[in-house]
């Protein structure tokens, strides 16, 4: 039997859990080639909801966790075919030539479009976890020192209790219907904006070109299915947002922020310092953390 | 049953853990277990048994003792005299009901009633009575006054003569505490208290001189447990969870009903039962 035992209510841990969550934040930014283009995303999500639940055979289960995603920015880059408009003669020379002609405009060439989704809110559908307990010694503590030494340097010995993934189900990312509508406005938007010398009498000219703008876009990027689904595979399978998502959060529960820590030896009387200076410290081994479906028990032992 | 049915929050230390604990606490605050005059704690090895510490404690510089006015022989003022002496508690035992740990005195009325600790300290004492030196202290003149005045006209008193046998007369006793543990609410935190029930000193005769060191020891106790020995139950006993850190939450002791005994010692555990609160 331990020397100690500690017990939180499955009310508490779902605090202590919510704690953690709140303060995961993961910002990321890529770049890469698909086909045609090359893109570039920045993104950045937290976390918040979900359902817990403890189970009886010590692990943790969180469903439906939402990923709110305060960043969804990207950007695909491709060329646009060149193509020219105008040039031809409105006033013939009657002997030979043209005396007035319209002008030749010339277009195409890299063209860019960011699309920016964020607010955009989706799911981790199940997240499993054991507890584990570390033991993190600083690497930084000089050799030799005596705890309290380490502790006044300010590299104490801390024991961990992690949220440690089993395993992470993220649900792919959808994106709204409206998806078709905004990348045909944004690639109408990106052209004239690239294009801008370009004079007024000339852009009914070039749109009777080019024909409907989304067609136009798939033909460049090879698109053959639905807009939404290809903007949605782009997220989910060419971007690998799930993977990201399913790494940042099994990282950042195993390994970056415990449910809870202290350090070790723990002080339990402080010092005074007009008389005894140095606090009471005791020291702890073998603290295991489980959980039933009814509460976490941490049980640890007290160091000679 | 789970741990946390009748509560949010649980925690229990056993007998053997709790003994670890007193362990490390006497090594590292010695000085709330030692008591002497500077004489002696200038001179540690003159106790009466020697100091168990942990390096940190002459590494930071910190007390072995605490110092304590030597011993004044009454009535001797002219000039005053006191004596060096030396109080420690050398060696504690701990042990929660049911009492399976510490045998306890007939006068104590064994077994160890429920929901009750016992303690056993043994209790080392000495004085320097320095005979040989008190022949080379000469009487003041009679009409020196022993009272003196500072220069405000207030009185003071001379400090007195301590004369430095450097031995002193050791006896050691095994002494006998049972107590309950209460949580008050301490600086704004509830607080785990042990409260002192009776005390007893074996081997003392006659009956009233033990009555009066058992009522001197159980005053020490009472007051030494409330003033320095008490336990903020969330960072004793729960690492200070950051959750119950957060704006709008409280802590306190899980009401009777449903929890009967809170603390409670039982099970050779003393445990807790803490609930929080959210909101105001």
């Amino acid at each position: 039997m331990s020397n100690l035992t500690v017990a939180a209510s499955a009310t508490a841990f779902e605090r202590m859990f919510a704690l953690v969550r709140d303060n995961l934040s993961v910002l990321k930014t890529d770049n890469g080639s698909w086909g045609p283009f090359t893109w570039t995303y920045t993104v950045q999500f937290h976390l918040q909801g979900g359902t817990l639940q403890l189970n009886n055979d010590d692990t943790v289960e969180v469903k439906h966790l939402d990923v709110v995603w305060d960043q969804l920015k990207f950007q695909i880059c491709f060329n646009l075919p060149g193509f020219c408009v105008g040039g031809w003669c409105i006033i013939p020379d009657p002997f030979d030539g043209c005396w007035v002609s319209l002008p030749k405009i010339c277009i195409g060439g890299p063209i860019c479009l960011p699309l920016d989704l964020s607010g955009l809110v989706s799911e981790v559908d199940d997240l499993k976890a054991n507890l584990v307990a570390k033991y993190f010694t600083d690497p930084t503590r000089p050799p030799g020192v005596s705890d309290l030494t380490a502790e006044f340097l300010n590299k104490s010995n801390q024991w961990q209790v992690f949220l440690n993934p089993v395993f992470v189900d993220v649900l792919p990312i959808d994106v709204p219907a409206t998806i078709a509508n905004i990348l045909e406005n944004l690639f109408k938007q990106a052209i004239q904006n690239i294009f801008s010398w370009v004079p007024d009498w000339a852009w009914s000219l070039i749109w009777a070109v080019l024909g409907p703008l989304l067609d136009l876009l798939k033909t460049i990027l090879g698109i053959a299915e639905d807009i939404q689904n290809w903007v949605e595979d782009l997220i989910n399978k060419i971007f690998n947002l799930v993977a990201v998502i399913e790494t940042a959060i099994a990282q950042y529960f195993a390994s970056q922020n415990p449910l809870f820590q202290f350090e070790d030896p723990y002080p339990i009387l402080d010092g005074a310092p007009s008389h005894n200076p140095i606090p009471v410290k005791i020291p702890f081994r073998n603290l295991a953390a489980h959980v039933n479906a009814r509460e976490m028990v941490v049980t640890a032992d007290i160091g000679a | 049953m789970a741990f946390t049915d009748n509560c949010d929050l649980y925690a229990a230390v056993d007998e053997a853990g709790l003994n670890l604990i007193a362990r490390h606490l006497m090594r590292q605050r010695p000085s709330l277990f030692n008591y002497a005059t500077a004489f002696i704690a200038q001179y540690p090895q003159l106790a009466c048994e020697k100091v168990d510490a942990s390096g940190d404690i002459a590494t930071y510089s910190n007390p072995l003792f605490t110092v304590e006015d030597p011993l004044p022989l009454l009535g001797v003022d002219a000039p005053p005299v006191a004596l060096n002496y030396c109080a420690q508690l050398t060696e504690a035992l701990v042990d929660f009901f049911p009492g399976n740990v510490i045998a306890l005195p007939a006068e104590l009325n064994p077994p160890l009633p429920a929901q009750h600790f016992a303690l056993k300290a043994r209790l080392c004492a000495g004085l320097d009575c320095a005979s040989d030196e008190l022949g080379g202290i000469q009487p003041w003149p009679p009409d020196q006054h022993p009272i003196r005045t500072n220069d405000t006209g207030a009185a003071q008193k001379t400090p007195p003569i301590v004369p430095t046998g450097r031995k002193l007369d050791c006896f050691c006793l095994d002494g006998f505490v049972i107590g309950h543990a209460t949580v008050r609410q301490m600086f704004g935190q509830p607080t785990l208290v042990g409260e002192v029930d009776v005390v007893d000193v074996i081997e003392i005769a006659p009956r009233g001189l033990k009555q009066a060191i058992n009522c001197y020891l159980f005053d020490t106790f009472e007051l030494l447990l409330r003033e320095k020995l008490t336990f903020p139950v969330t960072h004793t006993f729960f690492f200070d969870f950051a959750f119950l850190k957060l704006p709008g939450i409280t802590v306190q002791l899980a009401p009777n009903p449903p929890v009967p005994n809170n603390p409670a010692i039982e099970d050779n555990q003393l445990k807790i039962f803490i609930d929080f609160k959210v909101g105001p």
